[in-house]
């Protein structure tokens, strides 16, 4: 499936702000799964473009502005080819102790402990080992951990922003795709499983689109041991474009938008 | 016709391979003309040509004594160009007109591409269209070139290759348009379920284009086309795109610059103007600020400018990026912009005014091409493998005089494609010239304009010199 996606953000500030610096993690990934064409990030005002890749490999655009100015627009134009990937059937042999092995324990500690809004506090570690009980293969554990997120979360937009942690989501259980992600996360970390978040869109073929709030989605990828990779946890089916493995904080949004002016803070922001 | 006979030369053929097979993607339209008797093909082309004629599909040879409008020869084989590689040729182009455009603001404004030693400021300053006064002068939306037509060719190994960029006043869409509307009347079974991408949507997405720069907040900005009058060689396409757009085609004495707001005369009175796609170059834009002689222009209109009343497509002062000079440098400009690699090659250029590449270019005249950096239309150039020695005296003359002035490329023995000539194939050298438009999305049309040398052997394709020009199909998938 080839999807054409143009992901556009605009800020209107209420006042003039001044030396607006930006990172973006807007840059479809280019691996076996996905093959990347055109990308192209346009901003108006006119900026010249910094890229380098970040601590986990993922393209990051940098720019800033200098000059006071009212509007912000950041047009990402991407040509995604998502590619068949071969599933060898589902994984449900490969043990739980098999993620003991003290060289998976180093490798993937990034993916097994707190951070930032992904907080494994006791009451989540509780939950997380409830599901868990008696089961002894790391499939059928995740498969236990989303079932128990979405039995247990009620989708509902605005309850929550985008600097919601676990605890507090965990407290109401009302959210959208980012507070169930850190939570899966939370959940599956909190039992040694690695888990990372991921974002992207997600192409919905009876709509035609690309969908999700605001047009992009995030969801989580879990390690599995002896598949060799990084398995999805699939919120919806259809086609997915991954974006970018950003550490959960920083990609609460693709666009942060990171404003030394006075009140900065974005009026209205849309996708298209 | 007969496609058995048509052969490859020793370059690159769009239509056959090295092997003399046809490619796949052209087996359904050659199969069909191929099918086409003798006797319905010269019906076919003589309503072809009547077609044109009463459409007054014309152009203007400047310097030519006898008549001066003439029919724009077409050839009925149609160039086809496969999706994958239309898919890299424009991401080429979007991401060569964000380089331009990003540029082009800054020379206008910071100018940090010349403080960081990437461009040196001879090439900006020393360009004769740069508009030193414009520097700090915001234009809406940071947009400098709204339209840009950019000539491709192709090298031997089929590889596209960038030879100009058109960012003042491009013309000839107007062709692409007709010659696709040409080719659906005289030669509708060629289509059936080819695929082809359609090309009729351009006249409203320039519009779209050229309403998305107007200054006011106002939901129906008064759009108007600025044309220098009848006798300007591209008159045919301004009227045919005002016509396709509806909006007024207005020459500089229809308009009035009043307290820095530009207004058209109209039988009920002054109507104030937001955006004008002008087709007249900056020198004849406003007598007060350029060339006081011209009576082409609006005086005050400039002034208008500056003030963000009206806004003008393309922007002035664009000149400078497709100074032939400048061009040298943008695969550094998108280097520096966007910090990416080009994703379309382009022909190695000798500037003269490098001590080194000078005395290469006086030492290898006869190999090289000769083109003045600020001409266009294929005038002020010497082709150094056909040209006569006092030629090459007097381009040797004319480089040491103004070296700034002159650059030289290797000749690129570009692809040919099989064109009719006297009843049979024959294979003619070809161009592309796509159109991009740059609004509030970046466009590119579906294949362009591919224009033909149609003199054997004439490697120039300028309507101006004896060119003629083909319908492009970009197929679907």
């Amino acid at each position: 499936m080839k999807l054409r996606i143009l992901h556009r953000t605009e800020y209107r500030y209420a006042l003039p702000v001044r030396n607006n610096v930006n990172e973006l993690r807007v840059t479809p990934l280019n691996n076996p799964r996905q093959k990347l064409g055109l990308h192209l990030v346009r901003v108006l005002p006119a900026v010249r473009m910094h890229r380098y890749p970040d601590l986990y490999r993922n393209p990051v655009h940098r720019f800033e502005i200098e000059e006071p100015h009212k509007d912000l627009v950041i047009d990402v134009s991407s040509i995604v080819e998502t590619l068949p990937t071969p599933v060898a059937g589902v994984p449900t042999d490969v043990p739980l102790a098999a993620l003991k092995d003290p060289e998976i324990v180093e490798s993937f500690q990034p993916y097994l402990q707190s951070d930032g809004p992904v907080q494994i506090t006791p009451e989540i570690w509780r939950a997380a080992v409830d599901v868990e009980q008696e089961r002894q293969d790391v499939f059928s554990t995740v498969l236990g951990l989303m079932d128990y997120v979405h039995a247990t979360s009620k989708y509902v937009p605005g309850a929550t922003h985008i600097g919601t942690t676990t605890p507090e989501f965990f407290a109401d259980r009302q959210g959208v795709c980012q507070d169930y992600a850190h939570l899966l996360l939370a959940l599956a970390r909190a039992i040694a499983l690695p888990a990372r978040y991921v974002c992207g869109y997600v192409y919905d073929a009876k709509r035609g689109d690309v969908i999700g709030s605001h047009a992009s989605h995030a969801w989580c990828e879990l390690w599995v041991p002896a598949t060799g990779g990084w398995g999805s946890t699939r919120p919806i089916s259809g086609w997915f474009t991954r974006l970018t493995w950003p550490r959960p904080w920083a990609g609460t949004t693709a666009t942060p938008p990171r404003s030394a002016g006075p009140t900065g803070a974005p009026a209205t922001a849309r996708c298209a | 016709m007969k496609l058995t006979d048509y052969r490859g030369a020793n370059l690159f053929d769009e239509l056959v391979d090295a092997q003399g097979a046809i490619r796949p993607y052209y087996r359904g339209v050659a199969d069909k003309l191929a099918g086409l008797g003798p006797e319905e093909l010269g019906h076919k082309l003589r309503s072809l040509e009547l077609l044109f004629l009463k459409q007054g599909i014309t152009f203007t040879v400047y310097g030519d004594e006898q008549g001066t409008e003439r029919v724009f020869p077409f050839d009925p084989f149609p160039r086809v160009i496969p999706h994958h590689e239309w898919e890299t040729i424009e991401a080429g182009l979007v991401q060569r007109i964000t380089a331009l455009n990003l540029f082009l603001y800054d020379v206008y404004h910071e100018q940090r591409i010349i403080k960081d030693g990437v461009v040196p400021p001879e090439v900006v300053f020393g360009a004769s269209h740069y508009r030193p006064e414009f520097v700090g002068v915001s234009v809406p939306k940071d947009a400098y070139i709204h339209v840009c037509g950019t000539d491709l060719i192709r090298d031997r190994d089929g590889r596209y290759l960038v030879l100009e960029d058109n960012g003042r006043c491009p013309s000839g869409v107007s062709y692409v348009l007709e010659n696709r509307a040409a080719m659906k009347r005289v030669f509708p079974h060629l289509f059936g379920a080819s695929g082809v991408r359609p090309v009729d949507t351009y006249p409203s997405d320039l519009l779209a284009t050229l309403r998305h720069v107007a200054p006011r907040e106002n939901p129906n900005p008064n759009v108007v086309l600025l044309t220098p009058g009848v006798h300007n060689s591209a008159y045919f396409e301004h009227s045919f795109l005002a016509r396709q757009m509806s909006i007024e085609i207005v020459e500089g004495r229809d308009l009035i610059a009043l307290d820095g707001f530009v207004y058209m005369r109209t039988t009920r009175g002054l109507r104030q103007v937001d955006v004008i796609y002008r087709r007249i170059d900056d020198d004849f834009l406003d007598p007060q600020v350029f060339r006081k002689d011209s009576c082409l222009g609006v005086p005050g209109l400039v002034d208008a400018v500056r003030r963000g009343n009206v806004a003008l497509a393309n922007a002035i002062g664009t000149g400078v990026a497709d100074d032939k000079v400048t061009y040298a440098y943008v695969p550094d400009m998108i280097r520096y912009y966007l910090c990416q690699e080009p994703i379309l090659d382009q022909v190695p250029t000798y500037l003269a005014w490098r001590p080194d590449d000078f005395r290469y270019i006086l030492e290898n005249l006869p190999k090289l091409v000769v083109k003045a950096a600020n001409e266009s239309g294929g005038y002020g150039m010497l082709i150094g493998p056909t040209a006569t020695a006092a030629e090459i005296e007097e381009f040797r003359r004319r480089v040491t005089a103004t070296p700034r002035n002159y650059i030289a490329q290797p000749v690129v023995n570009f692809s040919q494609h099989p064109t009719l000539v006297d009843g049979g194939l024959e294979g003619r050298h070809v161009d592309l010239r796509p159109f991009v438009l740059w609004g509030d999305t970046v466009k590119v049309l579906p294949g362009g304009l591919t224009r033909v040398a149609l003199k054997r052997g004439s490697l120039v394709v300028n309507s101006s010199q004896g060119g003629g020009s083909k319908d492009t199909w970009v197929l679907a998938a």
